[in-house]
């Protein structure tokens, strides 16, 4: 590892990043082994959604209704836990907010950005020329922000500055998260091996 | 927010030269001295000396900023809030008003950042953040550098001081405090000309009917992804604008000052992730950066996907007491193989993101990792220690 001058910062981060580790293990865990107990499944897909889901739920409700991409990821998970007996998984962690609260949150922001997306064609093309290059690059990044706000949940109704924030938070959950359960699956793996 | 309106209308009706309603607003001033509702109180009040012990610690900093500036920043902002459009602070009605309010503008330009859940305009932003936050470096903070205002300066002065020995949500505070200052320029840009060169003008004019609704600055948000120079440093021009805004003859000085630290937030930001998605070190654009984000976002869902696929192969009973497991394991791998000491616990796993590198972990690693994993899971205390090491090389290096 390089010694940067961010090196304290790295450090820092994965003394975070370690807690978090442990927190989104033991929350994993927890809802697996309720899911896992009430429901039995046999299809590999079925596991699979729940496994996902379950990490969704785990790291969301980690950040604790702090940030926005959480809250919609929990939104998001809970609908898909519908289909699984959703009851069984609520009682654990999916309804850390109130349903209605956020389906009203989501509702509203659904309504903000569609009357922004409306709002934007009412523009005037940018100058010719000299300022081509800009305008290029202008609508590149616009693009771009875009496809960003698709990805990270709950993304299309906030301004460039918390998109960013909420990227950062997410990137950082989702490679706790990739990292949790890599070391998982590579542990279950060589376990089967013997 | 419904202080807030409260705050909006008690503010007509200090224009009114009656405030009726501020006293029993006091109460939430007071409560509130370092979050949203500070502003909008204060602001009807000016001339009472009894606000003064909020008022006066805050003048000294920003007594480089220009008065007017700031009263028609506050009007701004309450104009986004009020329910009424009020036509108190367009052209005509502000000129009465704006004697008595000349003295509060240092004072309220200074609460206004201590309550960025209220400029903001969003409630997450309120809320204290999880663990998740990086906490900005020294080296983040030092680029906050605002435009020039000295008051900038202090402001964010302030914040380093007050984020480096505190917990990381304070510290995110600081980034909050100078977007609301952001913002708070960026509403007088709203009120005032707006720019002529195209390409900046076009991009604010699309961020403002964007944010007419909610929030109406931010408008140099995209414009801020350019990390472009600050020639559009407040040419006037005349556009058409949903919102209605009154102009004002400004001094160009605050556009590009706003514009700046506008950009400089986001670029800060940009920064940050840099050092995040892996192998960014190096690039110095926007839309290049976003690309890598974009890419490493994706990937990092799918491999979420892959992973929650092979585990749900691996563990066709969804048993996942893992305490048995690990245990049995840890017991049983201990006694039959001596550790090798090669590899370190998870360097298989760190330098190989694909998984067909996982048959060709040696033992010794895995013992480690069970270690791990128990430990993760089941004991907090050491599994930090632990973690600690092993993430060392857990992070995905550049």
């Amino acid at each position: 590892m390089t010694f940067s001058p961010s090196h304290r910062v790295d450090l820092k981060r994965m003394a975070s990043k370690a807690s978090l580790k442990q927190k989104f293990l033991k929350k994993w865990m927890e809802g697996l082994r309720t899911y896992g107990s009430s429901n039995p499944f046999t299809t590999v897909s079925e596991r699979k959604r729940i496994i996902k889901l379950s990490a969704d739920i785990a790291m969301a409700s980690i950040q604790e209704g702090a940030t926005k991409w959480s809250r919609a990821l929990i939104e998001n998970a809970s609908q898909g836990m519908d289909t699984f007996k959703k009851s069984a998984m609520s009682d654990d962690r999916g309804a850390r907010l109130p349903s209605a609260a956020s389906v009203a949150k989501k509702i509203a922001s659904k309504k903000i950005s569609k009357s922004r997306r409306r709002r934007t064609r009412i523009c005037e093309p940018p100058r010719p020329k000299r300022l081509q290059a800009r305008s290029i690059a202008k609508r590149l990044v616009k693009k771009r922000t875009q496809v960003l706000k698709n990805l990270v949940p709950g993304g299309e109704s906030m301004d460039d500055a918390s998109l960013i924030k909420e990227t950062l938070d997410y990137i950082m959950s989702l490679q706790v998260q990739v990292d949790v359960m890599r070391s998982l699956a590579c542990m279950s793996e060589h376990l089967h091996r013997k | 927010m419904e202080a807030c309106d409260g705050g909006g209308m008690e503010f007509q009706q200090e224009n009114a030269a009656a405030a009726p309603n501020f006293e029993h607003a006091n109460p939430i001033s007071q409560e509130a001295s370092t979050v949203a509702m500070n502003p909008m109180v204060m602001m009807p009040k000016p001339p009472n000396t009894h606000r003064d012990p909020f008022f006066s610690p805050n003048w000294d900093s920003f007594s480089s900023m220009t008065q007017s500036y700031q009263t028609f920043v506050s009007h701004q902002d309450f104009e986004n809030f009020s329910f009424p459009p009020v036509p108190l602070w367009e052209n005509q009605g502000m000129a009465p008003n704006m004697a008595q309010y000349l003295p509060t503008h240092s004072g309220f330009v200074e609460t206004v950042p201590r309550a960025p859940c209220f400029m903001n305009r969003s409630l997450p932003d309120c809320l204290p953040q999880g663990p998740n936050h990086i906490p900005p470096g020294p080296n983040y903070a030092s680029n906050v550098e605002g435009g020039g205002g000295a008051s900038e300066g202090t402001q964010n002065k302030e914040g380093e001081a007050m984020s480096s020995p505190s917990s990381e949500m304070r510290r995110k505070r600081t980034p909050e405090s100078s977007s609301t200052y952001d913002r708070i320029k960026q509403s007088n840009e709203g009120m005032l000309k707006r720019d002529a060169s195209g390409d900046n003008s076009n991009v604010q004019k699309d961020h403002y009917e964007k944010k007419q609704r909610t929030e109406q600055p931010e408008g140099t948000n995209s414009r801020g992804k350019q990390t472009k120079d600050d020639s559009n440093s407040g040419q006037p021009a005349k556009e058409n604008y949903i919102h209605m805004r009154a102009r004002r003859g400004q001094a160009t000085n605050s556009h590009s000052l706003a514009e700046r630290v506008r950009r400089e937030k986001i670029s800060e930001r940009m920064r940050m992730l840099q050092e995040l998605v892996p192998g960014c070190n190096k690039i110095t654009g926007k839309a290049v950066m976003l690309d890598e984000i974009i890419n490493y976002v994706q990937s990092l869902q799918q491999q979420v996907e892959f992973l929650s696929m092979k585990l749900s192969t691996l563990l066709p009973d969804m048993s996942f007491d893992l305490e048995q497991i690990l245990s049995k394991e840890i017991l049983q791998a201990h006694n039959r193989e001596p550790m090798v000491g090669g590899l370190g616990p998870m360097t298989g796993l760190t330098a190989l993101p694909s998984t067909s590198q996982y048959a060709s972990l040696p033992q010794a690693p895995l013992d480690n990792e069970l270690q791990t994993l128990f430990q993760m899971g089941f004991d907090s205390t050491s599994a930090m220690d632990i973690l600690k090491h092993s993430t060392g090389r857990l992070k995905p290096e550049q």
